[in-house]
């Protein structure tokens, strides 16, 4: 029994790592109504700035979070004018957004690897344990939780109680009828893109003391993504925290009883399952 | 007569000039030897891939330095990068045999590459000098100009099984081991040794990057010995870090040819006092073996260890072979030299047997204190 | 300028053979020849990419998963059970097929991106299969593959990799005329069609679930040969044959070297493949390099390096132009005056508890001409789409010449003869005018498939009389002078003339048209209305939707008026015009002096 309660220990803030990456794809796929597949790199670029924050500028880990998340925004800047905007009023355009995007993965990987390195590194996050009974928190997992959380919390707060989360839940029902009233669509588009990096680049940062950054994390973590979002509903932000929990918690449990290769088969089939008989996800909307 | 220089006339005298100086170029005073080409492959991307490359290079700088082989010609290594896919290795070796005109291969990490490059030197009458492959079947194809440098599972198991049960005797074993022949052979050689005893056997994924759930499971299991086996020095490192953070009290092992200083330093504190062993260590007493710790140090600031060694060994033993056999150009004549003798390498004496498998001799107890590898006393 | 696409496919054919032979007996170097007839596997999977990518326009992100698939079936088959592995390659198609139907009925659920993640995760779904079902696959490991010499080898004398590269040039050049062929042929356009104008398919008849699905069986069994004929090269198959590298690489291929049309993929796969050879001294930043092509080919330049070429615009040639009589165009067995061509009964539809169709019955007779009006919201769309197929009514029966066609597809209806336009006039847009017309002629003569992919004289004979009636219906809508023309290029009220032209070909019993007047001005409706009485005369029954009451009133033989969803006047135009609850309802108040008319 201990086994299962760790185990729903473990599958929590792995989970709300997966969270992380699927707020920031769902908030642009609501408001922008598009893709972004470089997200996976985005939060794999937050982990390597903390990285070398931590490890060669010796900034102190709290500090290096922050600095993930900055160099996040920078990154979403960059992707949402060379790959996002440009392409957004084509009439392809949605198709031609994932296709350049998927580009620009490539591109930041290919990048990190050449320039980097491929090895993998560890940080060192939030020293020590809680322990209750034999269930063993870290404090860092813990910590995890808790920005996760904070992070719905204030963004909740800015979509329900400032003007710009006005302007981008205007933006998110009708780009047409927010350009009509004369809001500035693109500049809402940027804000949204740039906000949903920086969450990811902090997610990055959080996850690596947990799993280890590797150049390769972006990658196996947007497929995991896109899992939950599609299943927590595109464009809807509690939906991907709530989902991502719950993958990450079905991924530990069945890790208990097979294999973790078998285990990620069975939630990826899941995911079609759901597509095959909700199109658009549990809540979601149809896609560009 | 009145001579008119046109431009055209001027440019084709200024042309004939800079041809003059270039062919003289082209042909200096003294006719040099053409250098000894050998191909490597590596995947150079990677950091083990790495590793091998700059051992290969020492050795070759190394022999460069002794003046050469077969009066007075260099080493030159032609490396291609095969980025663990058969594709690309079969891609380079073919790039290396019929465009580069290179009948030597070596080095190489993956088995699975080293399996497709067997094929191919076979069918090119090539040599291939495999350095870090593990898998048993590099050396089973019967042809008898593949060699291998590391040692197998099995000849690991020989001489580890008995520091296992003699030493170690633990009442509960757990494995973790990856997912790919190496791993499978170690989970059913333990089982063989420990029988019932081995209470947990969990096999991971070669990409996966979360252990918690297969440590807690182990951790559930009870298990006073927990095995490793995984070549990926990030995988094992996160291991035992994690085994430490959720307070696993365990003899930790890490099976024999894996461990290095990398993963200690992945894992951290965490790795003190868990134990293995290797063919190698840097600390081994003789007088290559200084030679090529203080050549790799004084040029990759790094302590050589065993890939690095296995990738030195693998141009060393080319060079040192051909020069024997009076040829580079025969890989016959050449791999018979390499079958008939003893050779002196950084790790001691090594000998091939009839399918092209090295042997040096007793495996070397490892344990890390302080975050070092050391030999275990 | 003849273009090299349409070439007879005798020449194709022989040419492939000859360069075979040329390049079989010339490359003397195996790495040569290696490198050639790697980029030939990378260009045949690029062409089955190109297949779902730039044919129907569906953006795939897990097509190795075809590829690998087919990899791992010849090699496991054949080294299983000791059969020859170039026999079981040839055999890989089939599983590669198979997964292309399950995924193409997916696609007619699944849209853009949504479809392009499901891709994405059945591939990784195979890639762990392939990778933890140690006993089948070996997991990691790999399969290890020794191909036995060609037959050809040792008849002509060929090294291993010149024999390789002969069987490689022989299939890519029989893929070209297959796929070419296809491209040319009903099946082809139906899939343009649902690239362009879904909808519009179904309306015209196309079948457009079986055309997805063919598709992707296509595409996927194309990869899958691909995957398998990869295999005498690298000699072990691994797990990440199924991987992202490879969907990534064979993505890259078709965009950069064309997704539309024949040849770029396989330019795309040649680049791929010869690129990184010469490019060696980059190495490291091989894929990077990659990455940023691509993403520049689809800022700058979509249409991929092929759109560079010249004349590569990919048009079928234009058609003669003659004298085209209305009645010539008509079925010869339109139902006999007199007969209920269609009745509806009690048809009922609500969305969300509002009520959209209420209660709505009527009947339509063989060469009537039957206006459906009423003010706005009233749901005259929504019945065309209930009477259609595109929406299911709850309750309610529509019988078109007696036969219920509640429940069936929108394009099964339309086999049925009740062909309908669309208020938004639904066009392909990136096709010319007369490529428009010509896929409207799929539902009057179907092409089966084996006849289509082969190209048989009797194909070519319907295809000459499909192209002969695009012409026609195209002639009677006075829109073949601007035949070649974009059809978007068209002036709004031109596209209207061009649905209702594609409508003719499907050769309908029944055309619904959904406001054919709006945006026409005054003259262009008086030629519409001239068009449609024609037609009527001719025999052709029309029920038309429309707010232009000047046209209705002089046009038709009798109106139906909706209001709230339901019925609430029936009768000739004067009996309407005058009916004071149809006063009412469009004017607020009862007086008849005050309609305008």
């Amino acid at each position: 029994m201990d086994i299962v309660f760790q185990q729903i220990a473990n599958g929590l803030s792995v989970g709300m790592g997966y969270a992380l990456v699927a707020l920031g794809l769902s908030l642009i796929f609501g408001v922008l109504h598009v893709i972004n597949f470089a997200h996976g790199e985005t939060f794999m670029i937050g982990g390597l700035v903390t990285l070398i924050a931590t490890s060669l500028l010796g900034v102190p880990y709290l500090l290096a979070l922050p600095i993930a998340g900055v160099a996040g925004a920078l990154l979403g800047f960059a992707i949402n004018h060379l790959a996002v905007q440009p392409l957004l009023q084509r009439r392809d355009g949605g198709a031609d957004v994932l296709l350049a995007t998927f580009a620009v993965s490539i591109l930041i990987h290919q990048a990190v690897v050449v320039l980097w390195g491929p090895a993998p590194a560890r940080i060192d996050g939030l020293a020590g344990t809680i322990e209750i009974g034999s269930v063993v928190l870290t404090s860092q997992r813990l910590f995890v939780l808790a920005v996760g959380i904070a992070f719905l919390v204030a963004l909740e707060w800015c979509l329900k109680r400032t003007r710009f989360g006005t302007e981008l839940r205007a933006v998110a029902q009708s780009q047409f009828a927010a350009r009509v009233v004369g809001i500035e669509v693109d500049r809402v588009n940027l804000r949204t893109f740039v906000i949903a990096a920086v969450i990811a680049g902090v997610g990055g940062g959080l996850l690596s003391p947990v799993i280890l950054y590797s150049s390769l994390m972006g990658q196996v973590v947007i497929i995991k993504a896109f899992v939950v979002v599609v299943i927590g509903g595109m464009g809807s932000i509690v939906g991907a925290v709530v989902c991502g929990l719950l993958v990450g918690l079905l991924e530990s449990m069945l890790s208990l009883v097979t294999s973790e290769g078998t285990a990620t088969a069975i939630i990826y089939s899941l995911l079609l399952a759901v597509l095959l008989v909700r199109p658009y996800g549990l809540a979601g909307k149809k896609a560009r | 007569m009145d001579i008119r220089w046109g431009a055209a006339a001027r440019r084709s005298i200024v042309a004939t000039a800079i041809a003059a100086l270039l062919g003289g170029l082209a042909f200096p005073a003294a006719a040099q030897q053409p250098p000894v080409r050998i191909g490597v492959l590596m995947p150079t991307k990677s950091l083990v891939g790495k590793q091998g490359q700059q051992g290969a290079v020492v050795a070759a700088e190394m022999i460069n330095a002794d003046g050469g082989i077969l009066n007075g010609r260099r080493i030159e290594l032609v490396v291609y990068d095969t980025n663990f896919q058969p594709a690309e290795g079969v891609g380079a070796a073919q790039r290396l045999l019929n465009q580069d005109k290179i009948k030597f291969i070596a080095g190489e990490i993956s088995s699975t590459v080293a399996l497709a490059v067997v094929q191919l030197a076979q069918a090119n009458g090539a040599l291939f000098m495999a350095a870090v492959p593990k898998h048993p079947d590099v050396t089973a194809s019967g042809y008898d100009r593949v060699f291998r440098l590391n040692s197998t599972t099995a000849m690991d198991a020989r001489d580890f099984d008995a520091v296992l049960t003699e030493k170690v005797k633990p009442t509960k074993v757990a494995v973790l081991a990856e997912n790919s022949d190496f791993g499978r052979l170690t989970i059913a050689n333990l089982r063989k040794l420990f029988g019932s005893k081995v209470v947990a056997a969990e096999a991971y994924d070669m990409t996966q990057n979360d252990f918690s759930t297969l440590v807690t499971k182990v951790k559930g299991s009870g298990a006073d010995l927990v095995c490793i086996a995984g070549s990926n020095m990030e995988q094992y490192g996160n291991i035992l870090r994690l085994m430490q953070e959720l307070k696993l009290d365990a003899k930790r092992c890490v099976m024999p040819g894996i461990l290095n200083s990398e993963g200690v330093r992945v894992a951290g504190a965490a790795a003190d006092n868990a134990f293995s062993a290797d063919i190698y260590v840097p600390s081994l007493d003789n007088p290559l073996n200084k030679r090529f710790v203080a050549a790799y140090q004084a040029k990759y600031k790094e302590t050589p260890e065993k890939i690095e060694e296995l990738g030195f060994e693998s141009i060393w033993l080319l060079a040192q072979a051909m020069q024997k056999a009076g040829t580079a150009d025969d890989p016959a004549k050449v791999a018979k030299v390499l079958h008939d003798n003893k050779w002196d390498t950084p790790r001691g004496v090594v000998a091939f047997d009839k399918n092209g498998q090295a042997e040096s001799g007793a495996l070397i107890n490892l344990v890390v204190k302080d975050g070092k590898l050391v030999p275990a006393p | 300028m003849t273009r090299v696409s349409s070439w007879p496919a005798g020449i194709w054919l022989s040419a492939g053979v000859a360069v075979a032979f040329l390049a079989a007996f010339l490359i003397d170097s195996p790495y040569v020849a290696g490198l050639l007839a790697y980029a030939l596997v990378l260009g045949m999977f690029a062409l089955g990419l190109g297949v779902t990518l730039g044919q129907m326009g569906y953006v795939t992100f897990g097509h190795a998963a075809f590829f690998g698939l087919g990899a791992y079936a010849a090699a496991l088959v054949s080294t299983k059970f000791g059969l020859n592995f170039w026999l079981m390659a040839f055999l890989a198609p089939l599983p590669g097929a198979a997964l292309g139907i399950l995924v193409g009925f997916a696609s007619a659920r699944l849209g853009g991106a949504y479809f392009a993640i499901a891709t994405l995760t059945t591939a990784e779904i195979l890639r762990l299969i392939a990778a933890n079902w140690i006993d089948l696959t070996r997991g990691p490991m790999g399969v290890l593959v020794t191909a036995p010499p060609l037959p050809w080898q040792t008849a002509f004398g060929w090294g291993q990799q010149q024999s390789y590269l002969f069987l490689l040039i022989l299939v890519v050049t029989l893929l070209l005329v297959g796929l070419r062929n296809l491209q040319r042929s009903p099946l082809g356009r139906a899939w343009v069609a649902v690239r362009e104008a879904p909808d519009l398919a179904e309306s015209l008849g196309i079948p457009t679930v079986r055309a997805r699905v063919s598709n992707i069986a296509i595409s996927g069994g194309i990869a899958a040969l691909a995957g398998a004929l990869l295999v005498p090269k690298i000699f072990v198959v691994t797990p990440d044959l199924l991987g992202v590298s490879y969907s990534a690489t064979g993505l890259l291929a078709t965009i950069m070297g064309g997704k539309a049309s024949l040849l770029g993929p396989l330019l795309g796969g040649f680049a791929f493949a010869v690129l990184p050879e010469s490019l060696r001294f980059v190495d490291a930043a091989r894929l990077a390099i990659f990455a940023v092509i691509l993403l520049l080919v689809v800022r700058l330049m979509p249409g991929g390096i092929v759109s560079l070429l010249p004349g590569f615009r990919r048009n079928a040639p234009a058609p003669a132009f003659g004298q085209h009589k209305l009645p010539a165009l008509l079925r010869p067995d339109l139902p006999a005056p007199g007969t209920d061509v269609l009745a509806v009964r009690g048809l009922q539809k609500s969305f969300s508890g509002l009520k959209a169709t209420d209660d709505v019955s009527f009947t339509v007779r063989a060469g009537e001409l039957v206006g459906l009006i009423g003010p706005n919201g009233a749901g005259k769309t929504t019945c065309f789409n209930l009477l259609s197929g595109f929406t299911r009514p709850d309750a309610g029966d529509v019988l078109c010449l007696g036969r219920s066609i509640v429940g069936l597809a929108p394009h099964q209806v339309a086999s049925h003869g009740m062909v309908r336009s669309f208020q938004q006039a639904a066009i392909c847009p990136t096709l010319t005018v007369y490529e428009n017309a010509l896929i409207a002629t799929h539902r009057a003569a179907p092409e089966p498939f084996l006849s289509a992919l082969l190209r048989l004289p009797a194909c070519r004979r319907r295809e000459d009389e499909r192209r002969l009636r695009a012409e026609a219906c195209l002639g009677a809508m006075d829109l073949l002078a601007r035949a070649d023309e974009l059809a978007s290029a068209l002036p709004y009220g031109d596209q209207k003339l061009l649905a209702i032209a594609m409508a003719l070909a499907a050769q309908p019993k029944i055309l619904l048209l959904d406001e054919p007047a709006a945006g026409l001005n005054q003259v262009e409706a008086t030629a519409l209305a001239k068009v449609l009485g024609d037609l009527r005369r001719a025999g052709l029954t029309i029920v038309v939707v429309d707010h232009n009451l000047k046209m209705m009133m002089a046009l038709c033989d009798r109106i139906v008026v909706l209001h709230h969803g339901a019925k609430i006047a029936e009768g000739t135009p004067e009996t309407v015009r005058n009916d004071a609850a149809v006063v009412q309802a469009y004017f607020g108040v009862a007086s008849p002096e005050a309609v305008a008319s």
